[in-house]
């Protein structure tokens, strides 16, 4: 029996985690799941949430945007479009992305970029409500 | 012979050359150390995005059906992605780069070349020879982020699926080290899948199923390649910039030795003049 997850975060900008984590919660394609230690192995696509995960007393916040995760082994791997620190996330910036992205959504775009825009848009969002 | 006044100038327009390469140096080391930085920390993505498509292709029993997977019979037209910097003073880095891309084009003659050049050392070069140029990249400064990559690798995987492109292809630096660059020329689309190999996790739980999965997977591997060769350009870049720098004001070094020698004989020899013409007419009036 493993008591320990081995949970990896990359983003293509960086790795942002990288150690043995006791759970994690986040929300993919079939919606919210939560993973301990010794999970069966489980991929699937991640929609845009806040991803947490704990090592002792302490939790921790993530903000992703669509991606993938994958368990196996007792390893996690997460790979985000974009992910972010709830503590490292700049309002201000933020916002304007978000002012940005809501206006060209009012736009006439086609219904693939729309799709995209409003995956980006929620990511926004949670990063700005967290 | 040039005067003592004019050697002078030219020493003080040299020294002032010497200096700016030598600034030039300097910003390239830290751009460079920057630049590394990313690439570096750009990889595990790649890597792991790359193990995943492995997995989820061996899942599928290495005939996994996608349109990026579809070699067409017939090959007629070839999209050709070029990575080069934006600016020059970078020694050979541009130049060998266009060098492989121009024996590229030679090599596929009678098939139609359309360039997407990233970065605009490439566009002048295939905009002055009359290629056609689908859509560029210019003018980033370096500074490419991953929705720069996600924009390329959209229209390329859209270009593939809707048959106006054949084949694409990317040509890019290689960073290695500082001073080395190696020209890497690849084939992105249509993908080539090694496989069949019995898969890891024979129990894995796919949401949603394995085909939809590898559907969003494929275009992030073409976007994550894409957004891989930039970074890498990127720090080749600097890279070599930093050495034509170091070149440039070693050898502006030598050419102020040669000068300060030159001024200090042509200054001597105006003395000598001098005290030549003082002593002759002293010896006149005697």
């Amino acid at each position: 029996m493993a008591d320990k997850l081995f949970l990896e975060l990359v983003s293509p900008e960086k790795l942002l985690v990288s150690s043995d984590v006791d759970n994690v919660f986040a929300a993919g394609a079939g919606g919210a799941f939560g993973l301990y230690p010794d999970h069966s192995p489980f991929c699937t696509a991640l929609v845009p949430c806040v991803l947490t995960y704990a090592i002792g007393q302490e939790t921790y916040k993530v903000i992703v945007s669509k991606g993938f995760l994958e368990v196996a082994d007792n390893k996690v791997n997460v790979l985000a479009e974009k992910a972010v620190f709830v503590k490292d996330i700049d309002k201000a910036k933020y916002q304007s992305a978000f002012d940005a992205l809501s206006s060209e959504l009012n736009a006439e775009i086609s219904e693939d970029e729309r799709l995209e825009k409003e995956a980006d848009l929620k990511f926004y969002e949670l990063a700005l409500n967290n | 012979m040039a005067s003592a006044r004019d050697i002078k100038r030219k020493i003080n327009s040299v020294s002032n050359t010497q200096k700016i390469t030598k600034t030039m140096k300097m910003v390239s080391a830290a751009k460079m150390r920057k630049a590394i930085e990313a690439m570096q920390s750009a990889r595990p993505y790649s890597v792991k995005l790359a193990e995943l498509i492995q997995e989820l292709s061996n899942r599928a029993g290495g005939n996994a059906e996608h349109a990026f997977f579809e070699a067409r019979e017939e090959v007629k037209t070839i999209y050709l992605v070029v990575v080069t910097s934006d600016k020059g003073l970078c020694g050979a880095f541009n130049s060998n780069i266009l060098k492989v891309a121009q024996t590229f084009v030679k090599e596929n003659t009678g098939k139609t070349i359309k360039v997407v050049p990233v970065g605009k050392r490439a566009l002048d070069f295939f905009a002055k020879r009359g290629f056609e140029i689908v859509e560029k990249w210019v003018g980033f400064g370096g500074k490419y982020t991953f929705s720069d990559a996600i924009n390329v690798g959209k229209l390329l995987a859209k270009s593939f699926t809707n048959g106006d492109a054949d084949e694409v292809h990317l040509i890019y630096n290689e960073f290695k080290s500082t001073s080395s660059q190696i020209v890497r020329s690849k084939k992105l689309l249509p993908l080539a899948v090694e496989g069949g190999s019995e898969p890891n996790y024979p129990d894995f739980e796919y949401e949603p199923d394995v085909a939809e999965l590898l559907n969003t997977l494929l275009p992030q591997f073409i976007n994550t390649s894409i957004f891989q060769s930039m970074l890498e350009s990127v720090a080749g870049e600097h890279g070599a910039r930093m050495v034509a720098m170091d070149n440039a004001t070693r050898s502006a070094g030598e050419m102020i030795k040669k000068l300060v020698l030159n001024y200090n004989k042509t200054r001597q020899a105006a003395i000598t003049t001098e005290l030549l013409d003082i002593v002759n007419g002293a010896e006149a009036l005697k």
